[in-house]
C-alpha cells in the first residue's frame, strides 16, 4: 500500500514539474546579455501574494484575475548589445526538454534568425502549462507559464499593463 | 510690684489644658501620619507606571510590526505587479513579432 501511495506522489510530482521547465541553460546568455530580465513566481509566491492582492481596487482586481489558475511563472529575458552573440542553438538545451510527449507545438514561426514558438504542455489531453519562446539575434524571451489551460488565458497576462488595464499606480 | 510684672507674670502662669487635650493630639497626629505615610498610594502608582510604560512598550512594538508587515505585503504586490506588467510588456512584443510574420507572409503570397 505504501509502495503504491508513494508511486501515485511521485507520479503527481513528475507531473507537476514536467511543466516547468529547467532555464538553467539560458544563464550563459545571462553572462552575455546586455539587459536581462528575470522572474520566478513559483505556486507558493504565487498562492501568498495573490491573497494579498484586492477583489476591488483596480490595478490589483485585475491582476487577480490575470494570475487565475495560473501555478508558476517564470521569466526570461535577454537583450544582446551585439547581434550574434545570441545563437537559435543557444536554445538547444530548452528545446530538447520540449521533445517530452507531454508537449506539443501550438505555434512555430521560424524566419532567417528569428524564432517564435508557443508550446503547450498536456496532462491526460488536458493543457495544463505553456512555453512561449521568442527569439531574434540580438534578443531572447522565454516565458512558461504554468497552470494556463487556454490559450486565451495568455492574453489576459498580455494585456496587463497595458494603458488602462493594470497600470495605474495603487488605485 | 508694678503694672508690667504684673502682667508678665500672669502671661507666664501656668494653665491647666483643657480636658480633650490629649484626644485632638492623638487625632491630629494620626490624621498627619495618614498624610505623611501613604505608602500603599506610591507603590499603587509605581505598578500602574509599570503597566503603562510596559504596556506602551508592547503597543509600540506592535504598531512597528505591524507597519513592518504591511510594508512587506506592498513590497511583495508591488513585485508582482511589476512582474506581471513585463510578462505583459514581453507578450505584446510577441504578438507585434508574430503579426509582423504573419502580414509578410500574407504578402508574399500575394505577389505569387
Amino acid at each position: 500500500m505504501r509502495k503504491i501511495l508513494l508511486g501515485v506522489l511521485m507520479a503527481l510530482a513528475t507531473t507537476a514539474s514536467a511543466q516547468q521547465l529547467d532555464l538553467s541553460s539560458l544563464d550563459r546568455l545571462a553572462d552575455k546579455a546586455e539587459s536581462k530580465t528575470e522572474i520566478t513566481l513559483d505556486e507558493a509566491t504565487l498562492n501568498s501574494t495573490t491573497a494579498l492582492l484586492s477583489e476591488k481596487k483596480g490595478t490589483e482586481a485585475v491582476a487577480r484575475k490575470a494570475v487565475e489558475g495560473l501555478k508558476g511563472l517564470f521569466l526570461r529575458s535577454y537583450e544582446f548589445e551585439k547581434p550574434g552573440s545570441f545563437k537559435l542553438e543557444d536554445l538547444k538545451p530548452l528545446m530538447d526538454q520540449l521533445k517530452a510527449p507531454n508537449w506539443t507545438p501550438i505555434l512555430r514561426a521560424k524566419e532567417q534568425d528569428e524564432q517564435t514558438e508557443i508550446w503547450a504542455h498536456r496532462t491526460n489531453g488536458v493543457i495544463d502549462g505553456m512555453v512561449l519562446i521568442a527569439a531574434e539575434e540580438d534578443e531572447v524571451t522565454v516565458i512558461n507559464a504554468i497552470g494556463l489551460t487556454r490559450i486565451e488565458d495568455l492574453s489576459k497576462l498580455r494585456d496587463f499593463g497595458m494603458p488602462g488595464i493594470g497600470f495605474g499606480g495603487r488605485d | 510690684m508694678n503694672r508690667f510684672e504684673h502682667d508678665l507674670r500672669e502671661s507666664l502662669k501656668r494653665r491647666e489644658p483643657p480636658a480633650d487635650f490629649a484626644d485632638m493630639v492623638l487625632a491630629r497626629t494620626r490624621v498627619s501620619e495618614s498624610r505623611t505615610k501613604p505608602w500603599h498610594w506610591q507603590w499603587m502608582a509605581a505598578a500602574a507606571m509599570v503597566v503603562v510604560l510596559v504596556g506602551g512598550g508592547f503597543m509600540v512594538q506592535e504598531q512597528r510590526r505591524e507597519a513592518r508587515r504591511q510594508a512587506s505585503e506592498e513590497q511583495k504586490k508591488e513585485e508582482l505587479l511589476v512582474a506581471l506588467r513585463i510578462t505583459g510588456s514581453k507578450l505584446r512584443l510577441v504578438q507585434e513579432r508574430l503579426s509582423a510574420i504573419q502580414q509578410r507572409t500574407i504578402q508574399l503570397q500575394v505577389e505569387q
